[in-house]
């Protein structure tokens, strides 16, 4: 299975690059595990369906999409591992794309391909285009479902990424958030956005909930601290803006 | 910089009807107030109604983008009716204090379009 899960993978990177692979990857062994706990080993259909699914909503060009999904339908119909011209077809796509990788990326390759739930996990996503924000939004709700979160507690934490992702496209035109997991005790998302953007003038006027802005940008805010368990900001024309925030689940 | 592709304003006799889908870019925004405008402008409509039931997320930037299309729609002499809220999309913006203030809303098309029809009547003098 292995092999397998990193042949697809790097079929995926392929056509929609290292974090949309991640999303999808992720995604998909969350499902067949799911499946293995009840008993189920999902078949290679079902398991085609599901990275299918995956891959009309984050892969954006219908091109990519089509060549993805049948280069994978190649690699889950030759499901049997024993079989040699499946070894010979994962093993040079994995060839190709571990040639051109660096050693951190083969390092994610495998951190990938284990099912041991890891007690801290981070993720990086750069804000340069709008797209980015959808990017960020997809991101962060497949961490929230991977550490237990209701579809109301996905909504919220997503939508609050949604705009700090929005803000720093917006304001700063670019810039980056960083996800971290921990699974130690209580689970928790952490949440940074950082940019180097002009920054929030009347930050405390905005946090005392006192300030009418025609662009919304206070509101924003303090409806992220709404949401957040936990919430600090710092922001000004010399350091652009940081905002770390914290939601508990479960 | 566009996709390619842009949200259809659908006439319906006397009403207008857009479905929102995933994201709003700024262009598709920007496009779709354009084309609602025309679309008025060149036959006056008694409702817009603006379905949300494929929306995942219903940030500030979407929420402030639904406003203005009110608003635009308002100065025309057309009522908009948001329809097909997720609960959990209206339980989101409550707790954040968002609002779409003033726009009316409706649980779904159906009702969306029967709010359109009274309102339309109501305002016959």
């Amino acid at each position: 299975m292995t092999a397998q899960v990193q042949a697809i993978f790097a079929v995926l990177q392929e056509h929609s690059g290292r974090i949309i692979a991640e999303t999808i990857i992720e995604s998909y062994q969350r499902r067949v595990q799911r499946s293995a706990d009840s008993g189920v080993d999902m078949r290679p259909n079902a398991r085609l369906k599901a990275l299918q699914h995956s891959i009309k909503l984050f892969v954006a060009a219908e091109q990519e999409q089509q060549k993805c999904i049948s280069e994978i339908e190649k690699l889950l119909n030759l499901g049997d591992q024993a079989n040699p011209s499946i070894q010979t077809i994962s093993r040079s796509t994995q060839e190709k794309s571990l040639q051109n990788e660096s050693a951190q990326s083969e390092k994610q390759a495998a951190h990938i391909s284990s099912h041991t739930l890891k007690a801290e996990e981070e993720f990086e996503v750069e804000i340069q285009r709008e797209s980015d924000i959808v990017v960020a939004r997809h991101r962060v709700r497949s961490l929230c479902m991977d550490l237990g979160a209701d579809r109301l507690l996905q909504t919220k934490v997503t939508t609050v990424v949604s705009e700090m992702a929005r803000n720093i496209f917006q304001y700063a035109g670019r810039g980056f958030m960083r996800f971290r997991l921990t699974r130690n005790g209580r689970a928790a998302l952490r949440i940074m956005a950082r940019d180097y953007g002009p920054g929030i003038s009347n930050l405390d006027v905005i946090l005392a909930g006192e300030y009418r802005s025609k662009t919304g940008m206070g509101k924003g805010i303090l409806s992220m601290r709404t949401i957040m368990d936990e919430f600090d900001i710092r922001s000004g024309p010399e350091i652009g803006t940081e905002i770390k925030c914290t939601k508990y689940m479960g | 910089m566009t996709e390619g592709f842009k949200i259809p304003v659908i006439r319906l006799y006397d009403t207008l009807i857009v479905s929102i889908q995933g994201n709003l870019s700024d262009a598709l925004v920007r496009a779709l107030k354009a084309d609602i405008t025309a679309e008025i402008e060149q036959r006056a409509a008694h409702g817009l109604v603006i379905d949300v039931s494929g929306v995942d997320v219903l940030d500030s930037y979407l929420s402030k983008a639904i406003y203005d299309i009110a608003q635009i729609a308002a100065l025309m002499g057309t009522q908009t009716v948001l329809s097909g809220l997720d609960p959990m999309l209206a339980m989101t913006l409550v707790e954040m204090g968002l609002d779409l203030a003033g726009v009316a809303t409706a649980l779904n098309l159906e009702s969306a379009l029967e709010y359109i029809a009274k309102a339309a009547s109501g305002g016959q003098a």
